[in-house]
């Protein structure tokens, strides 16, 4: 599982646990839109990472 | 008070005192051990507290014996002294030390323990918790030194899906964007003052990547920032196999 969110700059930023989702909930900055994910929905590819959206 | 001693062939030797009364031993014209009337057995007081109560100076000990050892006079002794010092030492017949030891150092006017110091053979010391908290020990330090522990670390693959191989006092790394990942703490630094070490490890050659550098900025109690950087013909954020952090403070 992951957490998604966008950042203030526009992007995506994606929390990867060490342990547990529950655990790693308090790395999502206040006010922050997120989603919790399945590791699937990740891209693999990171070519242009930088460019990456949430819709 | 009514004592009776008394002897028959199925109790054994009995001493009695009645039930308001206690048992005293005594020599040399004083009393030696009292045992009173709730069964509490004092040597040295005649008021025992407990169901042993031994009091005494600094030369008295209270030693447990083992004549199976080959040094039959091997013994376990436990010494509260004038210092108000705690000690657990072996010794041999001839009084010296024998096996690990172990003392609590106390300043005599409070009692309450200042340090905890662990000895083996004759008096060598091998660790300390001093006063100020810190450990200490002598793991090839070549003395009983302060160990200034790593208070987090983790492994991680900042390529494709970024993944955790390993960590420790770290929830969860955040993927912020090409080389730049946010290192989150399971519990948090006291202060931002801590010192991270990041090295990184990149299968790719090639394509004009000459170096690998690990910078860190946002340093917070809570969390810290690290940026992969692959020094070419210009310095560009790059993704790596391995990023390997150790947090020391």
């Amino acid at each position: 599982m992951r957490i998604v969110y966008k950042t203030e700059e526009g992007g995506v930023a994606v929390i990867i646990p060490a342990d547990t989702i529950e655990a790693c909930m308090k790395d999502i900055p206040t006010g922050a839109d997120y989603h919790i994910v399945e590791d699937s929905e990740i891209p693999t590819d990171r070519t242009f990472r930088n460019a990456w959206t949430w819709e | 008070m009514a004592t009776t001693i008394n002897a028959d062939t199925s109790d054994g030797l009995k001493l009695t005192a009645d039930t308001s009364g206690e048992i005293e031993l005594q020599s040399s014209g004083s009393t030696k051990v009292t045992m009173d009337t709730s069964g509490n057995l004092g040597i040295g007081t005649s008021s025992p507290t407990n169901k042993l109560s031994i009091s005494g100076n600094e030369s008295q000990r209270i030693d447990i014996a083992n004549t199976s050892l080959t040094d039959a006079g091997e013994i376990v002794s436990f010494q509260w002294d004038n210092n108000a010092d705690f000690t657990i030492q072996g010794r041999d017949s001839a009084g010296g030390f024998k096996a690990n030891w172990y003392r609590i150092t106390s300043t005599a006017t409070d009692g309450l323990a200042d340090e905890h110091i662990w000895y083996t053979g004759s008096s060598t010391e091998r660790m300390r918790i001093d006063s100020s908290a810190n450990l200490l020990f002598n793991s090839g330090y070549g003395s009983v030194a302060t160990a200034y522990g790593c208070r987090a670390w983790v492994n991680f693959n900042g390529t494709g899906t970024a993944a955790i191989r390993g960590s420790g006092n770290v929830s969860s790394i955040t993927d912020n964007g090409t080389g730049d990942y946010t290192v989150n703490f399971a519990t948090a630094m006291p202060d931002a003052n801590y010192s991270p070490v990041v090295t990184l490890y990149s299968d790719k050659t090639g394509a004009g990547i000459f170096g690998l550098i690990g910078g860190i900025n946002a340093l917070a109690t809570g969390s810290f920032q690290i940026d992969t950087i692959a020094s070419a013909s210009s310095f560009a954020y790059f993704d790596t196999l391995i990023v390997s952090v150790a947090v020391f403070r």
